[in-house]
């Protein structure tokens, strides 16, 4: 196998849309959950979110580490890649810290703190989106290829 | 509610992630480091003539973009680059769509490696 800078390209491609679906999916699920009046229903939406903003969690290293081999491990850039990492940086700093929390607190937080930790899982998931867009820029330019 | 539920957990929380991104950082600086030696040691030596030539080439035709020093403006930073000299040659001559013209009417083949040498120089 050839582990040029193509591989990672496609490695990267295929690592970075795993935890970006994932995140986004388990922000969806927790506020369907804090809609749902249906107790067994909400707990079974919440487990579900919080297993899938694990996994996400773990796959961001991988989207991440992938990120760095193609950037040559430039953890800013200029132009498309310094705003693709802008956005990348808080939202993987976010979404640990956020994860980690939800670990530790199980389901003994209080509402209005499981409240900004959805907030904030929101904001990740938005920043996700917009360092995609700005990765999507480098692919389509084929800065990182070249 | 006790005290590990409101004051522990995050901070335990924020730690491992402050950690998690400095380790990645710390990571990155590292790899970086150690690709730089590597090119460094195994770079062939450059004719300052070359590089010189290149120099001027590149203030004339790429410094409006790329910046004088060539750390990037509304062009990306060419310091560094890991391109092949032939991969170099093709860009400049073809340019990218959409974001950098082609050169390929403009610069002759000698004026191109002087280019590439120069670019070389920043590595």
């Amino acid at each position: 196998m050839n582990f040029d800078q193509g591989f990672w390209l496609r490695v990267h491609g295929g690592a970075t849309h795993f935890p970006i679906v994932l995140l986004f999916v388990s922000v969806l699920l927790d506020l369907v959950a804090l809609c749902w009046r249906d107790q067994p229903a909400r707990r079974g939406l919440h487990a579900a979110a919080a297993l899938l903003a694990c996994i996400a969690v773990v796959a961001s290293f991988g989207a991440v580490i992938s990120g760095l081999i193609i950037s040559r491990w430039r953890t800013l850039g200029t132009g498309s890649m310094l705003r693709h990492h802008i956005f990348v940086w808080p939202a993987f700093a976010i979404s640990i810290a956020l994860v980690i929390w939800r670990l530790i607190m199980r389901d003994r937080a209080s509402s209005r703190a499981f409240l900004i930790y959805v907030s904030g899982m929101a904001i990740a998931s938005a920043l996700t989106f917009a360092a995609g867009y700005w990765g999507g820029e480098m692919a389509l330019a084929g800065e990182l290829s070249r | 509610m006790n005290l590990q539920h409101h004051v522990v957990a995050p901070l335990i929380a924020t730690a491992i992630a402050a950690a998690s991104l400095a380790g990645t950082f710390g990571v990155a600086a590292y790899m970086q480091s150690v690709g730089a030696t590597q090119r460094q040691n195994s770079r062939a030596p450059l004719d300052p003539k070359l590089v010189a030539g290149g120099r001027k080439l590149f203030l004339m035709n790429c410094a409006h973009c790329h910046a004088d020093d060539a750390t990037g403006d509304e062009g990306p930073d060419l310091h560094g680059l890991h391109k092949t000299d032939e991969r170099l040659r093709l860009l400049i001559k073809n340019g990218i769509k959409g974001e950098m013209p082609r050169f390929n009417e403009k610069l002759a083949d000698p004026d191109l490696d002087a280019l590439v040498a120069y670019l070389n120089s920043l590595r």
